[in-house]
């Protein structure tokens, strides 16, 4: 049950709990050590120009919606941040919460 | 047992202790479009898999696997959006693994895949790669800004305090267009032309500050240094020099042209020009004066006045061209002149001001 001791800090377990809760960090990374991949708008009308036509084929999977925000800011810092403390929670995660709490009382 | 029902696989953290939780659902309603089509994932990069030869057959219309300079030039340019944009790899582009291939091959197929579940299971996966064996890389930089954005972490930290751009390390992606086709050595240079239609990079950055200071870094520091202390006089909050923008956004200052022209440094003799024009002024005030009250007075005026009227009223008619012009023009010079000497007095006295607020300006800074 090691690695679910932090599972336990940073899970919201129940309703009672404060929702401003603060997270620890899920990872050994330093948040200056991380380097962020920052997505690239596409100019489709530009490739169009020099031979490569694609609007097509995006449009036939409705995804315009994603390019047109691709053109953006984006916040290193922010997306940093959120990174050192994200984590997974999944069916996995949610078992172990469950079975942490039968383990504190064995009634439930 | 006061737990939450499992509903759905999440992404879960916080910023300053706020939650924010990543799923499928909430990119599929970032990117507007729903979460439905094809989705293939953890396929074995061995030969064994079926998919191999209906992707060999897409990519390079042929059995047999082929190589990345078999590649159409469409082709290549849709593997490379697709490893910015869709399934960023981080290096090793023209070698796609199988999942890659697929991905691609269902969009040149036109099969609608199931983006926003790609964007989110590659998002774990790369999570998980950093948390167990320390990959220094985050994929999908502006799409989980939008995220936070939209889940309006921003507002929050726009109440909390001003953040600025450069606090938040605000950057905008490079745009893929004909140029990228140049570098891709996929058009001659030659054939590469820039349109007037192309893409610029988004320059509207954050709305983070409501009253942004309208000062930046080209602004004289007598004019930055006042309007700090301005701004903290108003409203108690203090601005750091940093945070100063370089440039006001959106480029150039609008009135930078016009501050020019005004700026211009007065020559020596339009100072002293200035300063005869005043007095001349001043004698023909004196001269309406005296002579209501002493007609004889008028007599007695000395060569001296009159050679000064006479320079004053010809300098006045070269320079204007209607009186009325003309006496508007020295009162609101003779104001400003007024100002600037005034000014000039207060500045020494200022200096001292300035530095003892710059330097608490700096403490407070360390404080924070």
């Amino acid at each position: 049950m090691a690695s679910s001791s932090s599972m336990q800090v940073t899970v919201p377990s129940n309703q009672e709990a404060s929702a401003y809760k603060i997270k620890g960090r899920t990872m050994s990374l330093e948040e200056w050590e991380l380097n962020v991949h920052v997505e690239n708008p596409v100019d489709f009308i530009s490739l169009a120009h020099h031979g490569c036509v694609l609007r097509d084929i995006y449009h036939t999977q409705d995804i315009d919606n994603y390019f047109g925000m691709l053109n953006g800011p984006t916040y290193l810092s922010l997306v940093r941040h959120f990174w050192v403390r994200a984590q997974v929670y999944d069916r996995k995660a949610a078992k172990m919460e469950m079975d942490e709490k039968v383990l504190i009382d064995p009634k439930l | 047992m006061g737990l939450e029902p499992f509903k759905c696989t999440e992404i879960r953290s916080s910023i300053m202790g706020i939650p924010v939780f990543i799923s499928e659902a909430s990119i599929s309603w970032v990117i507007r479009r729903a979460s439905e089509g094809k989705f293939v994932s953890g396929l074995d990069n061995g030969k064994t898999s079926s998919w191999n030869d209906i992707v060999n057959k897409t990519l390079f219309n042929n059995t047999k696997k082929g190589k990345y300079s078999e590649l159409s030039m469409k082709v290549k340019m849709m593997l490379k959006i697709q490893n910015e944009n869709f399934l960023p790899k981080g290096g090793g582009g023209d070698q796609p693994s199988l999942d890659h291939r697929v991905f691609l091959h269902f969009f040149l197929t036109k099969q609608k895949a199931n983006v926003p579940k790609y964007i989110f299971r590659h998002m774990i996966k790369t999570l998980k790669e950093s948390q167990t064996i320390k990959r220094t890389w985050i994929p999908y930089g502006r799409l989980i800004s939008e995220i936070l954005h939209q889940g309006g972490i921003l507002n929050a930290l726009k109440e909390v305090n001003y953040f600025t751009d450069a606090q938040l390390g605000t950057v905008t992606g490079k745009i893929i267009n004909g140029s990228t086709l140049k570098h891709m050595k996929l058009i001659k240079k030659e054939d590469h032309r820039v349109l007037s239609t192309d893409l610029k990079e988004s320059t509207v950055l954050s709305n983070l500050m409501d009253e942004f200071p309208p000062i930046c870094k080209k602004d004289t520091i007598e004019v930055q240094v006042m309007y700090m202390a301005d701004h903290f006089k108003r409203t108690g909050q203090t601005i750091k020099i940093n945070d100063i923008p370089e440039e006001m956004y959106g480029g150039a200052l609008p009135i930078a042209k016009s501050r020019k022209s005004k700026k211009r440094a007065m020559t020596e003799a339009e100072y002293v020009e200035d300063d005869s024009k005043q007095a001349a002024k001043k004698a023909k005030k004196s001269k309406a004066t005296t002579s209501q009250e002493n007609p004889t007075a008028s007599d007695v005026l000395t060569i001296q006045q009159e050679a000064q009227e006479l320079d004053a009223s010809e300098v006045l008619v070269k320079r204007t061209r209607s009186k009325k012009q003309v006496d508007n023009a020295q009162s609101s010079k003779k104001r400003k002149m007024a100002i600037k000497k005034l000014r000039q007095a207060s500045l020494a006295a200022e200096d001292e001001q300035e530095e003892v607020l710059k330097k608490k300006a700096l403490e407070l800074a360390a404080q924070i």
